[in-house]
């Protein structure tokens, strides 16, 4: 694969990041993006392997 | 997310090949190109495993993903680009950090209700930073 196309995957990976997102919430307007309950150690702790 | 993560390391192969190819030298390229390709992991790991999962942030992969600005901006800073380029990505960096700290309770602005949002500001300057690093090698390849 080129150098130049694997740069353009660098360049094109925020995009597909955002728009991902940006789709998501078009498609599932009920689910809030910003709540993230684990985040902030609300959650139940975290596998013991990991 | 995992097809961003699949682009981001491809990203980070072609961003490893050609820092060095433009004077960046092969350490600071190779280590900028390995913060990529970890953050794109931890990525497709997010993606993979959605929450309330465990691994959903397993390893702390992503956090590599802080270090590509800074990393990439010395990386351009020494391949003598745009200095406006490297001031850009430097300030990324800052961003970075200060979008972290608030993640972390500075200031008490991130929620339980809002958290989701502030990482997802977060990952502005991280893979806007991706982006940038490609596209600035990219113009010299």
């Amino acid at each position: 694969m080129p150098v130049r196309s694997l740069l353009a995957c660098a360049i094109v990976m925020p995009v597909v990041y955002f728009a991902t997102l940006i789709v998501a919430a078009v498609a599932n307007p009920a689910v809030p993006i910003g709540a993230v309950p684990s985040m902030l150690g609300t959650a139940p702790a975290p596998h013991p392997g990991v | 997310m995992v097809l961003s993560a699949v682009c981001g390391i491809l990203g980070a192969v072609g961003v490893g090949v050609q820092l060095p190819k433009i004077g960046a030298g092969r350490v600071l390229g190779i280590t900028t190109a390995v913060t990529i390709a970890l953050s794109s992991l931890g990525l497709a790991e997010a993606g993979l495993f959605p929450l309330p999962s465990p691994y959903h942030e397993a390893f702390g992969l992503s956090l590599f993903g802080a270090f590509t600005p800074l990393l990439g901006g010395f990386a351009l800073m020494r391949a003598r680009d745009d200095r406006r380029a490297v001031a850009a990505l430097f300030v990324a960096f800052v961003a970075i950090v200060v979008i972290f700290a608030i993640l972390n309770g500075v200031g008490g602005f991130a929620t339980d209700a809002n958290a989701g949002v502030w990482v997802r500001i977060l990952a502005l300057p991280a893979f806007a930073g991706v982006g940038f690093i490609g596209w600035r090698a990219r113009n010299r390849a």
